[in-house]
């Protein structure tokens, strides 16, 4: 018997002396644990994730942008998911983030708790938490929230988007001048956004098509051809369509999924890739042309700026791409074409830039001004949508944009 | 040191109670040791855990509501000797069913009450759940096909159904081409009480698990449903009709499980999208058997795991640590539990 | 319409092996009698640490035989709770999967560098040999086709598999027989579930390149099906795991050479396809029934 509770209390204590042994960041774990109410020298800054930070791509991003807060001032503590800065007014600021909120209720949760908690200023990161986002914005009147990627805003409630249609564009340019003509998109859903990307991809590749003399390829209907993977992310259906596109005689592969397995795996089948979302040269995918990528890090300053110098103000929007002042946000990363193309996509890059800024400062629709989607654009069944001379807007890019253009080999729902 | 087994001869009351405990503390010492390994102290860990709970209490009973229903669900189909693996189809179904009321019928009544309206919603998305277990059960009373394989496979094109909807032909005309439904007229949302995110759902969640109980223990269906569940050849030679039981419990479950998805689409996310499928029927599983098929149980296990869920997302927020150390310790607590579950059968002694 | 090309068969067949390895596991699991539904979250935790072990000793067999013994030894978890400890099978099987998921993305969180994600590094990996056309596949697709051989010849042709089929229809004769069922048990659920894991490690260290969360994607579900689609026969297996892999490849494939059906509908197909297989299967199994009758029950010497 006293075996049987001498064996037992050992095992116990065993278990007990391993778990209360101090951690390492047990000492910070303490400090990690926010103000719960706003002292008025500490402002609270939080961001709602929907991946992890190491998903390479668009959380990735967004995570890279919240590091560039750092640069406000001195990094006065360090703890696993914040970090508080000291400005040079002397107040802090604590900068939090969670990942794998996710889009759904849990992601709900987790902004209304950091409202609560008395954070200031929480930016949601992701399309399906905009009502959370909205709810929790009516709810707490006093915070300011900024959302990525919806459509919805309030007095106290900004959302923000990068262009980047822009970056698309010029890397779809840099394909065709090099004469990709048969190009796989490994697509992820369905929306505006990312019908948007393709479209502005596939009228880069024609143009840098025609540019190079190969016009007969430019007008076929087939320039670029979609699978949708119905999922933002999903390695095994990326690895799974780059290996059929390379196995079927696709000569480009165009990631856009969240994460670069499509874009490695192409690489690895000998075909050159087109990178999203981060430079997927970083990330094994070596042989890619170029990464069209997403640049949160100016917006996400600018924006807690002006939280801190009081001139914060909701109902905005905010949409800007490669002319964006005073940095871009719409990003084109790990250059790997002769020098001469780079120089004449950058060139067009620049050229886009340029009217987006004469666009913002005219306070003229930027849509409109910067010459990407301007007519004659035909659809895929040919029919003309936009005639010569005109040009689509902002409000048409990001509500109505359901179609392809000719060119685009796939369908939209 | 000797072991030896023996079959207990009667179960002992105070180990069937303290069994089930000690699974709970092994569980909770075992994920000490993970948590530990992830460079963290666990004690601090499982305080900031119970704080974040405790403080969060009617989140916890938000997270509580669908729990209940899918645990009750997969309970009661288990009851007839049915694995329903498929609490998460029957969810995602449920909520379309609420969704599609609640999206096309003020369009051809504008005037509908709203009280009939939210009936209405429970009623479809309850009518669909129980349709959506149609094809399981067909093919595993008729045909014996393995109904765990079957309800799993359901809850995939569920999801992908769900998903083409809103992706497709339901999607907000409004919505500038996102994903997902327009939001419900406010009519078809459904009561929240006070300040809190808890609605109509609890309602639901509270009185099912009284009425499956009442129905088990003193009617005489309930009483035949324990036979078939127990020994269909049994029910057979009784003259029960195995068939019949079966149909009418897995109705019951997945038109439970429906309800489910009802309450999350008409009390929290008010339209249909991607948030709905966040994985409760799978948690149901665990809910149902930490809860030994008891109906009163599943109410309890539910409310622990929702807590823990909770309490999870605070150990990310203020910890940095990944919140799937939550999703560890439920399916810890629910292994050791089980494995307790050898002490009520059997006698270990020590020579 | 170059549907039925020499490159969807490839795909296919890497496709079939992680679903081979399941299988396989399974399937000699459950010939002794012991159901393990866990497949789905011995093949996760086989994939991250497989894959963490190979991206840190830069060895990608290091790393297999590390999903092997992983996988082993959850199979000995499993064995203890449910051949020792008599808990209901199937329930088991369930809990394992939810805890070893959740663990599985816990520890992909934790095993980088630094105590970083494992998500997004590029570990060694498995290329192909240099065969021609269909045959250049990696090794470890040569491999799994000589295991299935192999098992096929253990189970119908020799002594221990014939004590196997024994055990898995009527323990009790077996057992009066002088087999130990116990050990038998135990030693193929672990050998299974040791399977499962390098089936699980196939998809980040030859598959996809590199570790992400939820890779296994079903896999193990799916393997599970195909044991009962293949009435416990590891050859037939190998058609039933072609045909799932070649679905799901064939569906990416369709919308590529511009079908019109909707692609969330399209992605349905292998489910969908599942459960038709399943119940024709099933109905075969009515006529001539090829599961082990001992399946999934406890087993007590009184």
């Amino acid at each position: 018997m006293s075996r049987k509770w001498l064996l037992i209390s050992t095992l116990v204590l065993f278990v007990l002396v391993a778990c209360a042994t101090p951690a390492v960041v047990e000492k910070k774990v303490v400090t990690a644990t926010p103000a719960p109410t706003p002292e008025p020298e500490r402002v609270n800054v939080a961001f709602v994730l929907l991946w992890e930070c190491a998903d390479n791509g668009w959380t990735a991003a967004h995570c890279r942008g919240i590091q560039e807060l750092r640069s406000l001032g001195k990094v006065v503590a360090e703890m696993p998911n914040s970090f508080d800065v000291q400005v040079p007014d002397g107040r802090i600021v604590h900068v939090a983030w969670v990942e794998k909120a996710g889009d759904g209720p849990d992601s709900g949760r987790i902004i209304r708790d950091f409202a609560v908690k008395g954070y200031n200023l929480i930016f949601a990161t992701t399309f399906g938490q905009m009502d959370f986002a909205l709810e929790t914005a009516t709810e707490f009147p006093a915070v300011a929230m900024e959302h990525c990627s919806g459509f919805k805003t309030r007095e106290n409630m900004n959302w923000y988007m990068t262009r980047n249609e822009h970056s698309s564009y010029v890397s779809g340019y840099t394909a065709g001048l090099l004469g990709y003509h048969n190009i796989g998109i490994v697509a992820t859903n369905p929306i505006p956004e990312v019908i948007r990307d393709i479209n502005a991809f596939t009228l880069g590749v024609q143009k840098g098509l025609r540019e190079s003399g190969r016009s007969d390829w430019a007008s076929a209907s087939d320039v670029t051809t979609v699978v949708w993977l119905n999922s933002w992310r999903d390695a095994e259906g990326e690895a799974t369509v780059a290996q059929q596109f390379a196995k079927g005689g696709f000569d480009l592969i165009r990631q856009m999924a969240d994460t670069p397995d499509s874009s490695i795996t192409a690489c690895k089948a000998g075909v050159k890739a087109v990178g999203y979302g981060m430079n997927v040269a970083n990330y094994g995918a070596d042989c890619a042309l170029v990464s069209s990528t997403w640049l949160w890090g100016p917006y996400y300053r600018r924006q807690v700026q002006a939280f801190l110098a009081g001139t914060w103000k909701g109902g905005q929007t905010h949409y800007g791409g490669l002319g964006d002042a005073p940095q871009s946000m719409a990003g084109l990363e790990g250059w790997n074409v002769p020098p001469e193309v780079k120089e004449k996509a950058l060139a067009v890059a620049e050229e886009i830039a340029k009217k987006e800024r004469s666009a913002v400062v005219k306070g003229l629709d930027v849509a409109s001004q910067d010459g990407i989607f301007s007519g004659p654009i035909y659809n895929q069944a040919g029919e003309l949508i936009l005639p010569e001379g005109k040009n689509l807007d902002d409000e048409y890019l990001l509500a109505k944009m359901t179609w392809f253009v000719k060119g685009v080999k796939g369908q939209t729902p | 040191m000797k072991i030896r087994i023996e079959r207990r001869l009667q179960p002992s009351k105070m180990v069937s109670w303290l069994a089930p405990i000690t699974g709970v503390f092994v569980a909770f010492l075992i994920g000490a040791l993970v948590i530990r390994i992830a460079g963290a102290n666990p004690i601090v860990t499982y305080l900031v855990m119970l704080k974040g709970a405790s403080e969060n209490i009617a989140e916890v009973v938000v997270k509580a509501i669908p729990l209940i229903l899918c645990g009750l669900a997969v309970a009661l189909a288990a009851k007839v000797g049915f694995w329903n693996i498929g609490a998460e189809g029957q969810l995602v179904l449920g909520g379309m069913g609420a969704a599609g009321v609640a999206l096309f019928l003020p369009n051809l009544w504008p005037s509908i009450p709203g009280w009939l309206l939210i009936f209405l919603m429970v009623l479809g998305g309850a009518t669909c759940g129980a349709l959506w277990v149609l094809a399981p059960t067909v093919l595993k009373v008729s045909l014996r096909v393995n109904e765990i394989l079957t309800t799993l496979m359901t809850n995939y094109i569920a999801i992908l159904l769900v998903r083409y909807l809103y992706f497709g032909p339901w999607r907000d005309p409004e919505g500038r081409g996102f994903p997902g439904t327009a939001l419900f007229i406010p009519e078809a949302w459904f009561p929240r009480f006070g300040n809190t995110r808890i609605h109509l759902g609890l309602a639901f969640a509270l009185i099912l698990p009284a009425i499956i109980w009442f129905i088990l223990s003193y009617t005489k269906w309930g009483y035949q449903t324990k036979i078939v569940g127990e020994s269909q050849r049994t029910a057979k030679y009784a003259g029960i009709s195995v068939v019949r039981i079966t149909f009418v419990a897995m109705f019951l479950s997945g038109g439970i499980a429906a309800l489910a998805g009802v309450g999350e689409v008409g009390g929290i996310l008010h339209r249909l999208h991607q948030g709905l499928a966040v994985g409760y029927g799978y948690t149901g599983l665990i809910v149902a058997w930490l809860a030994n098929l008891n109906p009163w149980g599943v109410m309890v296990a539910s409310f622990f795991l929702g807590g823990l869920l909770v309490g999870g997302d605070q150990v990310q927020i203020t910890m940095g640590l990944s919140a799937s150390v939550g999703l560890v310790i439920q399916g810890l607590v629910l292994l050791c539990v089980l494995s307790s579950q050898f002490l009520v059968r059997y006698r270990i002694r020590w020579r | 319409m170059e549907i039925l090309t020499l490159s969807l068969v490839m795909i296919a067949v890497r496709a079939a092996v992680p679903l081979l390895y399941a299988t396989l596991g399974e399937l000699l699991t459950e010939r002794s009698g012991v159901l393990n539904l866990g497949v789905e979250g011995v093949m996760a935790i086989g994939a991250v640490v497989g894959f963490a072990v190979a991206y840190y000793t830069d060895s990608v067999w290091l790393g297999l035989g590390a999903a092997l013994l992983i996988g082993a030894s959850l199979g000995l978890v499993h064995s203890l709770l449910v051949v020792t400890l008599q808990s209901n099978p199937v329930v088991v099987g369930l809990a394992m999967v939810i805890t070893c998921e959740g663990l599985a993305s816990f520890l992909g969180q934790r095993l980088g560098p630094a105590g970083k994600s494992l998500v997004g590094l590029q570990g060694p990996q498995l290329g192909p040999l240099k065969f021609p056309g269909i045959l250049s596949q990696d090794l470890l697709t040569y491999l799994c086709f000589l295991l299935i051989v192999v098992a096929w010849v253990y189970i119908y042709k020799t002594r221990p598999g014939l004590e196997l089929r024994a055990i898995g229809e009527k323990p009790n004769s077996a057992d009066s027989s002088g087999i130990n069922i116990f050990r038998a048990r135990y030693i193929h659920t672990i050998i299974g579930a040791g399977l499962m894991g390098v089936g699980g490690s196939y998809l980040p260290l030859v598959f996809s390149p590199g570790w992400s969360e939820g890779m296994t994607g079903g896999r193990g579900w799916i393997a599970i099906g195909l044991v009962i689609v293949s009435r416990w026969n590891p050859l037939l297996a190998i058609l039933g795991a072609m045909l799932f892999g070649g679905i799901n490849a064939f569906q990416y494939k369709l919308q590529a050479v511009g079908t019109t059906i909707p692609s969330a509908l399209l992605r349905m197909l292998p489910y969908a396809t599942a459960i038709v297989v399943l119940a024709i299967v099933t109905l075969r199994e009515r006529q001539q029934r090829a599961e082990p009758a001992a399946l999934g029950q406890v087993y007590t010497r009184e």
